[in-house]
């Protein structure tokens, strides 16, 4: 390396004579360990002249006209450095940079799903949130479906209490119009599109991203409302061995045992973690006739499994990597429906495998990364229910395998391309009717970032980010989903961006739609084309001085379905068809305030959600979409002190309508729901300790999400969590 | 210090309004809507739709049934609701729309249609149970449960027998041999079983006092029928192929017509004498309710519409009503 550097500085000097101009060069380097940084960008300010790093973390500018400059250093994750430089004609100046990393920002604002790269938030295009390990550990949700539960724009539709089905709606899209990713592979299941969150364990969870409006250009189906991207924890990258061993205990005979072992030494890293959960979910509740009831046949028993292996060449510049994962979930739980029919013995199994691998490198230079993914998922579903009209016992298998090449290249600022190509083969089993049923999908995808670095007081920097992706179905139509995006950034202390984008994004028809089975009463529709979504937003934040720190985020979005898939009736047959059309538009806004810094933090959302049907009957055009409330707002509060933590959070869901026609009879009533929790983390040498008290539904409100779905009470839960974590090797692995 | 208080003060606001009552207003139906001279529309997405025929006006949303209902009833005052899901019959006083407690059918029953036989006698057929309950009107209770065949879905009453058709559904499965269950309406004992077509949906009085039955048959594979069965004797004296797929009846008693609402297509119309088809298509849309009174009515589900058609077919009169509308009845007490 030290030859390739002094190499480089000689064929920099030989160089210096060949322009009139001043020459600067010099190397930028890490200041806490020394070592070179790639692909920093180095502008002399209020100037187009400029550069990146190479691979040795070396610039050469040269032809600068004489005069007084800054020299600015800037990269994502390390504070800016500036150097007053006076050039004259012919100077030939060497300035060496050591940058400070941001540590505590960079791992706080730095997202993956809005772009398939890392990015800093403020230079994301896409309104996103962020529910980090921070917020997990304080507000220790049993499902995905609890840690979501109060990110701006979005609605959990919970169908009762711990184990019931939850699905998700993301600015007033339906559920299956929200794609979910775990690491980056689609979950959602090709049967009815839909993912059930609370088959989705929290334990693993490192975070999670949430990318609101369409994302089609970058994902291809399902990414309409947007994407929510949930990240489990990965193989270790430092030297530490760590086990943990959680317990909780919680109302409605719920009990629950986490346990989990890291160990990683020298670029190899293993991990695994196993959760057992059992609820019964008896809770009370009023029926539609004030009659007090007891919730029945509402228990959960689930178990899941996860494991990882990584390892790192340590010894390869190209820095190659290596990961592999598995899952496993299974549960067991009754399936009481609604209040009305009640179903006393239905009850529904679930099972999902899961196996990936991930390979990372640089390729050819430090400027080009490439990755390769492939994974393999199984889900399996059996629902038993022989209560009904139609006794059912139906159980479904899915397959999905995925696998994807994406490249990253950095060319120039104005060229920083990501793209790719993969294909998914899609299939699914009736044991009943002995079908099988397949779907195969190839795509390639390209995004380019050019960033465009003023610098100067008022604006600092422009961010355009075009994106295209092409994706060939074997079941339905072809679609080609284009998104631009765009980032304003202004201001040094009140810091402001505006954020703008517009796209088109689809959803495909499920298996259900295309192929269900004929009988006396329904057939799917094999004719069926895609869903499409035509979806702009314009949004601002500000960050500003007051308190100790305040953030205002603000945004509004537009999105025109067309294409809405709806089973009709026909002459006594109920088909799929394209027929409907919807707009939903609405404001979110979000106000984050340090009151006191680092003991008092509140954040405040609202959400305006305008989400009308442009379809159907006389009563139903221009009316509401069902379940989509028009006021949402979420409130918390939290409170730090040492190692006590103490969060109070309000959700206030507005009047949701059941029905197309809007009728008020029919209406669910708003409801406010409030949780209080409390945190306290001791520590204790090389033992790390939680212990977790929350109170949900703090006021005992009686409400339901859905119709004829009653939520449970209020309801206590406590948790103790004792981790060991020890480092395996001093001397860190880089 | 000032901070925090601010804070406390915004939270306790909030704390406090989020107890309070308008979260959940009362729901006060639109005023007007006590007509007495009416069409009642049950809309499957869950509310009554009230016509008021002397003031020619729509009430919407004037009051919220069960889950998935399936058939009004008009008698005394009141409207009956049978709700499959619920299994129960909600009630409704037509003047002011107070709901009083509805009946519990308890589950499993999944009941479909009731008919009155007295003030204080009613039978409800359930189609997963495969039973006639026989409710005692004044305590509000099931009185006694009947057997009835396979999918009890109509219900009528004729001679002091309760009739109940067996659609002989059975998933997975042929339809089995549709039937009529007959009952002596006073005591509930079983009279005897009619075969007739398949997959029998709905009986009606005609104006000989005979009933007609209608089955649907297997949609695709067997067509329509209409079985007449004499009351008198308990057999089926007639048998008329309609065709079609009809799943529900009403009768024009003064000119001897009957419409078979089809899903769709409006309604099948025959004369009730000999059976002779007279039109399939009358109407040519909607027909998932159909009643007379006066007119032929028809509720279209896709267009959340009711229809007033002349005997000859003619349009008359339409109106918006409510999400899904599947069951119509009315109520004819002209005050002077």
């Amino acid at each position: 390396m030290k030859r390739l550097y002094s190499g480089f500085l000689l064929l920099a000097a030989l160089c210096l004579h060949a322009g009139e101009g001043a020459t600067v060069y010099g190397v930028v380097l890490d200041r806490s360990n020394g070592q070179p940084l790639v692909a920093v960008n180095v502008l002399f300010k209020n100037t187009a002249i400029g550069t990146m790093t190479n691979e040795e973390g070396c610039y050469f500018i040269q032809n600068i006209p004489p005069g007084n400059y800054e020299l600015i250093t800037s990269m994502m994750g390390y504070e800016h450095a500036v150097q007053n430089l006076r050039l004259l004609p012919g100077d030939r100046i060497k300035v060496d940079f050591r940058m400070k990393q941001t540590i505590l920002d960079y791992g706080k604002n730095v997202l993956v799903t809005a772009s398939r790269t890392q990015k800093l938030i403020e230079e994301i295009p896409a309104s996103v949130d962020l529910i980090d390990e921070e917020t997990l550990s304080m507000i220790d949700p049993q499902d995905v479906g609890e840690a979501l539960k109060n990110i701006k724009g979005l609605m959990i539709k919970s169908y009762g209490g711990l184990g019931s089905t939850q699905t998700i709606s993301l600015r007033g899209s339906s559920s299956e119009q929200v794609l979910i990713l775990v690491d980056g592979q689609r979950i959602n299941n090709v049967q009815n599109g839909q993912v059930d969150l609370s088959n989705l364990p929290s334990h693993d969870i490192e975070k999670i991203e949430v990318v609101k409006g369409a994302s089609s250009a970058l994902y291809g189906s399902d990414a309409v409302g947007g994407v929510i991207n949930i990240i489990t924890r990965s193989p270790g990258e430092e030297d530490r061995f760590s086990i943990s061993a959680k317990g909780i205990l919680g109302s409605f005979h719920s009990r629950s045992f986490v346990s989990s072992l890291n160990y990683a030494v020298k670029g190899l890293a293993v991990n695994a973690s196993y959760k057992y959960l059992y609820s019964l979910g008896d809770f009370d509740y009023t029926d539609n006739y004030g009659t007090e009831s007891t919730r029945l046949n509402a228990d959960i028993a689930s178990h899941s499994f996860n494991g990882g292996l990584g390892y790192k060449f340590t010894r390869s510049p190209m820095d190659p990597e290596i990961r592999l994962k598995y899952d496993h979930y299974s549960s067991e739980r009754g399936a009481p429906g609604t209040i009305e029919p009640y179903y006393y013995e239905a009850r529904m199994w679930d099972r999902s495998d899961n196996v990936s691998m991930n390979f990372n490198s640089k390729i050819f230079n430090p400027f080009n990364d490439i990755r390769f993914t492939t994974s393999y998922r199984t889900t399996w579903n059996r629902y038993l229910n022989n209560e009904m009209l139609v006794p059912t016992d139906n159980s479904f298998g899915t397959r999905a395998l995925n696998s994807e090449l994406q490249g990253h290249s950095v060319l120039n600022p104005y060229l920083v391309l990501t793209y790719g190509i993969g294909g998914q083969s899609d299939a699914m089993e009736n044991e009943q009717l002995d079908t099988t049923y397949r779907r195969l999908t190839f795509y390639a995808f390209v995004m380019n970032e050019s960033i465009i670095k003023f610098d100067r007081p008022f604006l600092r920097s422009l961010i355009l980010t075009p994106s295209l992706r092409f994706d060939s179905h074997s079941d339905f139509n072809d679609v080609l989903s284009p998104k631009i995006g765009l980032v304003l950034n202004f201001g040094e202390t009140w810091k402001t961006g505006i954020k703008s984008n517009f796209g088109l994004s689809y959803r495909a028809p499920t298996f259900n739609d295309l192929y269900w089975p004929e009988d006396a009463y329904t057939v799917g529709n094999p004719e069926l084309e895609a869903e499409s979504g035509r979806d702009w937003d314009l949004g601002f934040r500000l960050q500003f001085p007051v308190l100790d720190g305040m953030y205002l985020e603000s945004a509004f979005f537009h999105n025109r379905m067309t294409n809405l898939i709806i089973w009709e009736s026909n002459a006594g047959m109920w088909m799929p068809d394209n027929v409907d059309e919807a707009l939903i538009k609405g404001l979110e806004n979000g106000l984050k305030l340090n009151i006191l810094e680092g003991y008092l933090s509140a954040d405040i959302n609202y959400t305006y959600l305008r989400a009308i049907n442009l379809s159907g009957s006389a009563s139903e055009y221009g009316k509401q979409l069902v379940y989509r409330p028009k006021h949402t707002f979420n409130f918390s509060l939290l409170g730090v002190y040492r190692m006590l933590s103490v969060q109070y959070g309000l959700n206030i869901t507005g009047k949701r309508y059941t029905d197309r026609t809007n009728s008020e009879v029919n209406a669910l009533p708003a409801y406010a729901v409030s949780d209080l929790m409390f945190l306290l983390k001791p520590h204790i040498r090389d033992l790390d300790m939680n212990v977790n008290f929350q109170i949900s539904n703090l006021f005992n409100a009686h409400y339901t999400v859905m119709k004829n779905l009653p939520m449970p009470g209020r309801e206590y839960r406590i948790s103790f969590e004792v981790k060991f974590n020890q480092k395996t090797n001093k001397r860190r692995v880089s | 210090m000032k901070k925090l208080t601010i804070m406390l003060t915004v939270i306790l606001t909030v704390v406090a309004f989020s107890g309070c009552d308008w979260f959940k207003p009362p729901y006060t139906p639109p005023t007007g809507a006590d007509a007495n001279v009416a069409v009642y529309v049950l809309n499957s997405a869950g509310s009554i739709s009230v016509i008021d025929l002397e003031e020619d006006s729509v009430y919407n949303d004037v009051a919220t049934v069960g889950t998935w209902p399936n058939q009004l009833v008009y008698r005394d005052g009141k409207l009956y609701c049978v709700n499959s899901g619920s299994n129960n019959i909600t009630i409704y006083d037509v003047s002011t729309w107070e709901d009083e407690t509805p009946i519990a059918l308890g589950a499993g029953n999944n009941p479909m249609k009731m008919v009155f036989y007295d003030d204080n006698t009613a039978y409800v057929s359930c189609s997963v149970s495969n039973k006639v309950l026989k409710l005692n009107m004044a305590t509000k209770t099931v009185a006694r449960e009947l057997n009835a065949g396979v999918g009890c879905t109509g219900i009528a009453i004729a001679n002091d027998k309760v009739y109940a058709s067996n659609t002989g559904y059975v998933y997975g499965s042929p339809y089995l041999q549709g039937t009529v269950s007959v009952f002596d309406a006073a005591s509930g004992d079983s009279v005897t079983t009619i075969d007739v077509g398949t997959n029998p949906q709905d009986i009606a009085l005609a104006g000989d006092g005979k009933l007609h039955v209608v089955a649907t048959g297997d949609w695709w594979s067997i067509f329509g029928t209409v079985s007449v069965i004499d009351p008198e004797t308990d057999a089926v004296t007639a048998t008329y192929p309609i065709g079609g797929t009809p799943g529900s009846i009403a009768i024009d008693e003064a000119n001897g017509v009957g419409y078979c609402g089809s899903w769709g297509t409006g309604a099948i119309a025959y004369d009730t004498d000999d059976g002779t088809v007279i039109t399939s298509t009358f109407a040519g849309h909607g027909g998932s309710g159909i009643m007379f009174f006066d007119a032929v009515w028809l509720s279209d589900w896709d267009a959340d519409m009711v229809f007033k058609y002349s005997t000859e077919g003619t349009a008359i009169d339409s109106f918006l009503v409510g999400d899904s509308p599947s069951a119509l009845a009315f109520r004819n007490d002209p005050q002077d």
